[in-house]
């Protein structure tokens, strides 16, 4: 599209130095007799039209300059997630549900019994890949009140 | 004869005298304490794991593989098998706690929640390494 915009902007342009151009030589021809003096400032006028004019051009033609293209004002278009995406999120988040709902079972049965045992740490370090990390820390911090109160004892790590 | 065993008795006076510069040196060591009145762990890993009892340890360990942020743990059991733990998520105890070689001392607090409230590493070069 601002390709489109340029080629029609440079035609434009072009227009227009070559009528500026068949003026000046018209000029030449037909006004042998005038004072030279007057030629210079009709000269000047018309290379200031001429000036004044491309600079309009360039205006238009400038990356930020408004458009008539309706589509060119609208937001970019957001697409929606591929079905891929939606897939992956989805079983990341069953992933995480089967992971909290683990962890917290395997907490439960530690502080019934009293006993963080090493093989029940590692397994929540693992379970901690799938976890949020917010609920990895209540567990642990669960467990660590639990010890506090000596209602927990753990093997040596 | 006379000379050589002179000599010999400068040799073996000038080794020792470089040992015992070799072991020169502050040194201190802290078994693990547990003060309940203060919340408060305190103990040098190096120096713990050298003593004779198989009971009191001081650690502390970072698990990043969440989603979400790293947690950390700090325990301690001192020699009378009373044990002490809290978990922080801070970013900046987290640092602390990587910090941590086998050298230092480690101390930290906890609340109710089981949560660090304060957690302070000392590399010092008065503490014991560990020992096999």
């Amino acid at each position: 599209m601002h390709g489109g915009r340029g080629i029609v902007t440079g035609f434009v342009a072009g227009l227009a130095v070559m009528g500026g151009a068949v003026l000046l030589l018209r000029d030449d021809v037909t006004d042998t007799g005038a004072a030279d003096s007057g030629r210079a400032a009709r000269m000047e006028g018309q290379l200031q039209r001429l000036e004044e004019a491309v600079g309009r051009l360039s205006a238009l033609a400038a990356p930020g300059a408004p458009v008539s293209n309706s589509t060119a004002d609208a937001p970019p278009a957001v697409s929606p997630p591929s079905p891929a995406v939606l897939a992956e999120e989805a079983e990341r988040k069953r992933a995480e549900a089967r992971a909290s709902v683990a962890a917290n079972t395997m907490v439960d049965q530690a502080l019934q019994a009293g006993q963080w045992t090493r093989a029940q740490q590692r397994e929540l370090d693992l379970l901690a890949a799938d976890l949020g990390g917010d609920e990895h820390g209540r567990l642990l911090a669960r467990i660590s009140a639990a010890i506090n109160r000596d209602e927990l004892q753990i093997e040596l790590p | 004869m006379h000379s050589r065993f002179n000599r010999a008795f400068l040799a073996a006076l000038a080794a020792s005298t470089l040992s015992l510069a070799a072991f020169a040196g502050a040194k201190t060591g802290q078994v693990v304490t547990i003060n309940d009145a203060q919340s408060q762990a305190n103990g040098d890993l190096g120096y713990v794991r050298n003593t004779a009892d198989s009971v009191q340890f001081i650690r502390c360990y970072i698990n990043g593989s969440g989603q979400g942020a790293a947690n950390g743990v700090c325990q301690a059991r001192n020699a009378a098998g009373v044990l002490r733990s809290c978990t922080t998520n801070y970013d900046r105890w987290l640092t602390v706690i990587a910090s941590i070689n086998s050298d230092s001392n480690v101390l930290f607090r906890w609340n109710a929640d089981g949560k660090c409230t304060m957690l302070i590493v000392d590399n010092n070069s008065t503490f014991a390494p560990k020992a096999p």
